[in-house]
């Protein structure tokens, strides 16, 4: 099992600068974190800063030694104990001469400690250093506190970004020929963060297709795909990527095809392909030991479903959707496809007023029942083939999988959802507020602590 | 797979009202059946079972419509668009057809019964 801090940028924010103030001397604060299992992953999500607020938080300070008060460590184990989280202290390093982990006194203190907090507060205790550099770590688990696990990646989202401060990937830096433009392009810093990204795609149709063709050929470490469905019908084979005629005859699934194509480019990714449902334990798990998933499906219902679970465990989420609107003469009204990106700092698409609770039900519904509302009007657009064609398909794909590189780079995501039209030539920018009244407010950053109800 | 957290939440609050509320698991759906309802003083019988039909996505997946049995009539007749009949866990349910926007952040099992209250009494 490997080890991932996920923590919200504005959480980040407050803490960093906490730290760098003090500087010279040591400082240090709590963070509580809720989590969840993947496969991969145990996954921490950060969802409280405690900040040292009183002079008596500390027992011990200065530049070369810090140690909490016994009264400020019991109330941030009560704290975690309310909550239900795991407990994150994190001390500074500031002088050039500390090193950049954990010392043998840290480790050793941090054991300590664990052996005593992480039963008591049931969840495992990590242990952080921090220095104007880097940031290293150590989880200790409740059920053997006293060796420290390494804490393999710790990643801050938000503010349009997702920023990798402390893990080493797949990837180890060297910029081969075949990045050549690609770094001349993005540079050699976001060129890094590509080919160390793990991505799931949720949909292997028309759109999630060639998308993962497109991220594979710009070199990501890591491709999970998923998607229920097979080739049932002679459409699929225009618009699927790596397709042939014989998946039609031979109903493959569309995740095997996109694994079959995609291994078959020899680019260096490697390609998972679940033929299975997003909304099920194997999708949740594979959201979970995810850097970032891109929702590529034209249900409600699943992306309600991925909705759920990038707010609970501050999953970077890209949402694609398009749609080819038709006048009552058959004229092409417009190709509307809209691009969303979900962040901590950004409403979910319940705030933003995307998900249809009506079209959730409609989809949920057993076929007989939904063939029974449709014939009676009360629902439409459900379960029939949606108007498409390759070219609106692979542009949606395309702006996801930018969408992509810009969370992956420093300048970030500056619209978090725009309506790009190529019929009718218009671009639009909505608001991605968060509504405080959203049911959202619910999982914002609870990890595990909530159900997401699989299929 | 047992009902979703909040929809157990929602029954709990309508029992704490003083209802009697069962749900009939058929994963992904969940049958809730209110029991012996008692109806405003215009409509017959007296009282009825009404059911809802929430799922597994619930509350993101809307409630939508209501079902009674045994069936309700107004002075005699079925009210407007409740004249139609659906088999559901081995009985034969009264649909009533009416529908609204749900909103997952405001609406519950309790704000869809009460909707249901007041169309009640505008019907009468």
């Amino acid at each position: 099992m490997k080890y991932r801090l996920t923590i919200p940028s504005d959480l980040w924010l407050r803490l960093d600068s906490h730290l760098q103030s003090s500087a010279p001397e040591e400082d240090g604060a709590f963070v509580l974190a809720r989590s969840g299992l993947g496969q991969v992953f145990h996954r921490f999500v950060g969802h409280e800063l405690l900040l040292p607020a009183t002079s008596n938080a500390w027992e011990a300070r200065g530049k070369h030694q810090l140690r909490p008060s016994g009264r400020w460590l019991s109330a941030a184990i009560g704290a975690a104990i309310e909550t239900n989280s795991a407990l994150v202290f994190i001390h500074s390093h500031p002088h050039p001469d500390h090193p950049a982990q954990l010392s043998p006194i840290d480790q050793a203190t941090s054991s300590e400690w664990a052996r005593s907090i992480a039963p008591t507060i049931d969840n495992p205790l990590l242990s952080l250093v921090w220095t104007p550099r880097s940031v290293n770590g150590l989880v200790f688990d409740p059920r053997n506190s006293a060796i420290g696990n390494r804490l393999d990646v710790i990643e801050v989202v938000g503010a349009g970004r997702r920023i990798v401060v402390s893990g080493t990937g797949a990837f180890l830096g060297q910029t081969a020929a075949v990045d050549d433009r690609q770094v001349r392009a993005v540079g050699f810093e976001t060129n890094i963060a590509l080919r160390d990204l793990t991505v799931t795609i949720v949909g292997a149709g028309g759109t999630g297709s060639p998308l993962a063709e497109q991220l594979t050929r710009m070199g990501i470490a890591s491709i999970t795909i998923l998607d229920p469905e097979v080739v049932d019908s002679e459409s699929n084979i225009r618009r699927l990527s790596g397709s042939r005629w014989s998946d039609y005859t031979e109903s493959t699934p569309k995740t095997a095809i996109a694994t079959r194509h995609l291994m078959g480019l020899q680019l260096g990714t490697n390609v998972t392909g679940l033929n299975q449902d997003v909304r099920s334990e194997a999708g949740v798990s594979a959201l979970i030991d995810s850097d970032i998933a891109v929702v590529a499906t034209d249900t409600h219902s699943s992306r309600a479903f991925v909705n759920q679970v990038a707010y609970q465990y501050w999953l970077p989420v890209v949402d694609v959707g398009l749609v080819v609107g038709t006048t009552m003469t058959g004229d092409v009204s417009g190709m509307p496809i809209e691009v969303r990106t979900l962040l901590p700092d950004t409403g979910c698409l319940l705030c933003r007023g995307t998900l249809d609770a009506r079209q959730i039900r409609a989809e949920n519904l057993p076929i007989e029942e939904l063939t029974d509302e449709m014939d009676r009007g009360y629902v439409q657009g459900v379960g029939g083939p949606a108007a498409s064609i390759t070219s609106l398909n692979v542009l949606a794909a395309s702006l996801a999988a930018l969408t992509v590189v810009q969370l992956a780079s420093r300048q970030g995501v500056t619209e978090p959802h725009i309506l790009v039209d190529p019929w009718q030539l218009y671009v639009q920018r909505f608001d991605a507020q968060v509504d405080p009244d959203c049911l959202c407010s619910q999982w914002r950053g609870q990890g595990g602590n909530v159900q997401v109800p699989p299929l | 797979m047992p009902p979703p957290a909040r929809l157990l939440a929602d029954v709990e609050a309508l029992a704490a009202d003083g209802h009697s509320v069962t749900i009939v698991e058929e994963h992904p759906r969940y049958f809730v059946i209110i029991q012996g309802l008692a109806l405003p003083s215009l409509y017959e019988p007296e009282t009825t079972d009404l059911m809802v039909i929430a799922d597994y996505q619930y509350p993101l997946s809307a409630l939508d419509m209501y079902w009674a049995c045994p069936a309700v009539r107004i002075n005699g007749a079925f009210p407007q668009g409740a004249d139609q009949f659906s088999d559901f866990i081995d009985r034969k349910w009264q649909r009533w057809s009416w529908h609204y926007t749900w909103n997952p952040s405001v609406h519950s099992l309790r704000s869809h019964l009460e909707v249901f209250f007041d169309r009640l009494d505008h019907a009468s």
